[in-house]
């Protein structure tokens, strides 16, 4: 028996009338047409002269984006601050107690636990599922990623450089700044490689779970090499720190560059992943 | 279709204007003069073209070019002075007498409030899902859902005293 909703489609697919030929080649092509020309607006845009410093200043966009880099610093909330702080105090504490410990595993815990309490703040945009609701601000969901990127940075280098230097001997600073800031690098670049492609409760256990390993290499370190901790070992550390500066930076810029998407386009299954 | 900076790409705005033309303008003679319907068309496919960075791969994209189509008659209601509406079709378009069961189901859709000849409209003309019909009339989905229920119950019993053994 037929129902009214088969009647509907039957009635519709009667209703409708072909389209003339003629007229729709000609709007494919004037379609085909503007694609064109907002391509080449955009090769112009993008591939032109960039502005230089200067004229960014003079067009006021250099402090608009640290205006808004500000307000970023205020919306983060306390949370990483005060985890950032308690990890400090608490490997000043470890280092004062325990001065006879590796103080390279203490840089390194550091590091690490800093680099992962940081980033539940700059993955909370995307994972919220804001993406598509900020695109069409004037500071979109890049915008705002970079921008607490840019601050969290800022305040971990800062409490990375003041452990080092409570936390160091007298003459191997740089080999603590170093030891400090290897693992840091390193669980910042797994986290952003993890968190591309994960959904919000995915992205931060793998944060974590990726900081426990580097936690837990440094630590297997200290027991099994701990001649990698000694100042004769400084090359290994600069070769490290480098190689995981260079990471980070890699993953940082392909995880800006994919703010624009949500993370279910960036899926596994997704067809822009697997194009 | 791609997202980014593939969707300008010429090829896949063809296959687009291809397989949708006739979805899109069969929407824009509902709710436009039909003198019109073909340059709403146009220009709904122009404005998909220069918002196809908005397009972000949910669901299909006839759900966004009718969304745009809708907007776009809008627009020219508007600029017209009148209400957007759906409008009548011309002559050469009305069912003959001869099919009496496509008029009874003619003069029950005109009965119909506009709303709920849209939804019918994409529901079983444009074949969107629920989801996809929402999105375009900017409703949630449950609200879309009632409004197709409403708008099938009254369609019946604008239809009633049906033909026998014709509805279920």
């Amino acid at each position: 028996m037929r129902t009214l909703e088969d009647d509907l489609k039957a009635y519709y697919r009667s209703r409708r009338v072909s389209a003339d030929p003629a007229v729709k080649a000609a709007v494919a092509d004037r379609v085909a047409r503007e694609c064109a020309d907002i391509r080449a607006e955009r090769d112009v845009a993008f591939d032109g002269m960039p502005l230089s410093v200067a004229e960014k200043i003079r067009c006021g966009q250099v402090a608009d984006y640290a205006a808004f880099v500000a307000g970023q610093a205020r919306f983060m909330g306390v949370r990483s601050w005060l985890l950032q702080a308690a990890v400090v105090a608490l490997v000043v504490f470890v280092s004062w107690a325990d001065p006879s410990g590796t103080m390279g595993l203490f840089a390194c815990l550091a590091g690490a636990a800093i680099a992962v309490c940081g980033l539940p703040d700059i993955f909370a945009s995307r994972m919220c599922g804001l993406v598509e609701l900020e695109r069409s601000c004037k500071f979109n969901a890049r915008s705002v990623a970079s921008a607490r990127m840019t601050v969290l940075a800022c305040a971990n280098a800062v409490a990375l450089f003041v452990s080092s230097c409570l936390i160091a001997a007298e003459g191997e600073v740089v080999l603590v700044v170093a030891q400090v800031f290897a693992p840091y690098f390193l669980t910042v670049g797994g986290c952003l490689a993890a968190a591309r492609r994960m959904g919000a409760s995915g992205a931060l256990a793998a944060s974590a779970a990726w900081g426990s390993i580097v936690v837990a290499v440094a630590y297997g370190l200290a027991i099994k090499c701990s001649w990698v901790y000694e100042m004769a070992s400084w090359w290994i550390w600069g070769i490290v720190v480098v190689a995981a500066a260079a990471w980070m930076l890699f993953e940082a810029r392909r995880w800006l560059s994919d703010m624009r998407f949500s993370p279910r386009v960036l899926a596994f299954d997704s067809s822009y992943v697997n194009r | 279709m791609k997202t980014g900076s593939t969707s300008f790409d010429e090829k896949a705005m063809r296959l687009m204007v291809e397989r949708h033309y006739e979805d899109v303008l069969a929407y824009c003679r509902r709710h436009a003069p039909v003198s019109a319907a073909e340059d709403l068309t146009q220009e709904t496919f122009l404005r998909f073209v220069r918002r196809a960075e908005a397009y972000d791969e949910r669901g299909k994209p006839l759900a966004l070019l009718l969304t745009i189509a809708r907007n776009a008659c809008i627009d020219a209601a508007r600029s017209a002075g009148r209400a957007p509406s759906f409008v009548e079709l011309d002559k050469g378009l009305e069912p003959s007498q001869s099919d009496s069961y496509a008029v009874e189901l003619e003069s029950a859709l005109a009965s119909l409030p506009p709303d709920e000849r849209e939804a019918l409209e994409l529901r079983f003309d444009q074949g969107l899902g629920v989801a996809e019909a929402a999105s375009v009339m900017g409703m949630s989905r449950f609200a879309m859902n009632r409004l197709l229920k409403r708008a099938l119950a009254h369609a019946r019993s604008a239809l009633a005293p049906e033909p026998k053994g014709r509805l279920k």
